[in-house]
């Protein structure tokens, strides 16, 4: 099977595509994550910044012109919400396995 | 008050700074040296983090996201790329790295820094040896007198070349010491990037 070489994204990057569905800048993003995941996932703030740096490198984010002049304001690009959808598809596929075969193997 | 120190272990700095927040002295730059002004003793975590920032901009956006999650800017050069925060929120991350790749990669940076140093003073240093030493050797081999007399002799057995001789010997002698400073600097960055190196590799099979 062909994979995407984006695959499988880590749990920072997936969620700061996830958050970016919808444009924000750093904190806005850190927040959102923190609600989405309900306070599981707490990003610190220089490891976002390498994570918004990085995904912007490989077009999956750009930045847009925002509200707030000193904080650069994201939003997804069709490349990094394809990207997302792969990623959600994957998982979603192991899960499924995961049920199907701890049933038949009777767990 | 101010001390100099050297760290290439950014825990260690960490460590060391908060030992000395809680003797009352709080970090006010780190330039060359450590500034401290005193203060009431304080439990205040401080954080070290390199990055380099081609423009102004995203520097400031870089630490409003800092101080927008609680860790205050204290100081940091963005074309240097050393910068210290401080938490000033009981409520913020413990640390501005929330997991350890990411945390792993500051040496990764560093030690980038490091060895591009050490690069861009390769010509430096073979422009200096071949100007203020092989040059002048060449000069004097080529001459018809003494083919390959050392220079001090060649200038005290020829008469007439004494002016010449102290002429030329201060700007030999500081030719030289740079050279040998330089050499000093070339160690002091290659030490510095391979420490880096092995401190990240290291941090990444924690």
């Amino acid at each position: 099977m062909n994979r995407d070489a984006n695959l499988p994204l880590t749990e920072t990057t997936y969620y700061v595509l996830l958050a970016l569905c919808s444009p924000a800048h750093g904190y806005i993003i850190m927040q959102k994550i923190e609600e989405l995941s309900s306070g599981q996932v707490r990003l610190a703030a220089g490891t976002l910044y390498g994570a918004l740096e990085n995904l912007e490198k490989q077009k999956m984010i750009r930045q847009i012109l925002g509200p707030d002049a000193r904080r650069k304001t994201y939003t997804i690009t069709p490349k990094g919400r394809e990207v997302l959808a792969l990623d959600y598809e994957r998982m979603k596929y192991m899960i499924l396995r995961t049920d199907a075969y701890l049933q038949e193997v009777g767990e | 008050m101010k001390k100099l120190r050297l760290f290439i272990d950014y825990e260690k700095e960490e460590k060391w700074l908060l030992a000395m927040a809680q003797k009352g002295w709080a970090l006010e730059s780190a330039l060359f040296t450590y500034t401290f002004r005193k203060t009431t003793p304080q439990d205040t975590s401080i954080r070290v983090d390199f990055r380099l920032f081609k423009h102004k901009k995203d520097y400031l956006d870089y630490i409003a996201l800092f101080e927008d999650s609680g860790w205050q800017h204290i100081t940091g050069y963005m074309s240097i790329g050393i910068h210290y925060f401080k938490k000033t929120r009981d409520q913020a991350n413990e640390d501005i790295f929330s997991d350890a790749a990411s945390k792993a990669e500051r040496y990764k940076r560093a030690s980038k820094m490091w060895l591009m140093f050490f690069i861009c003073y390769i010509p430096v240093i073979l422009s200096l040896y071949i100007n203020t030493i092989l040059a002048p050797i060449a000069v004097q081999q080529a001459s018809p007198h003494h083919g390959l007399l050392p220079a001090f002799k060649f200038i005290h057995f020829t008469p007439g070349l004494w002016p010449r001789f102290l002429f030329e010997t201060p700007f030999a002698l500081l030719g030289t010491i740079m050279i040998c400073l330089l050499i000093f600097l070339q160690v002091t960055f290659l030490i510095s990037a391979l420490r880096c190196r092995s401190l990240y590799k290291e941090q990444m099979r924690r």
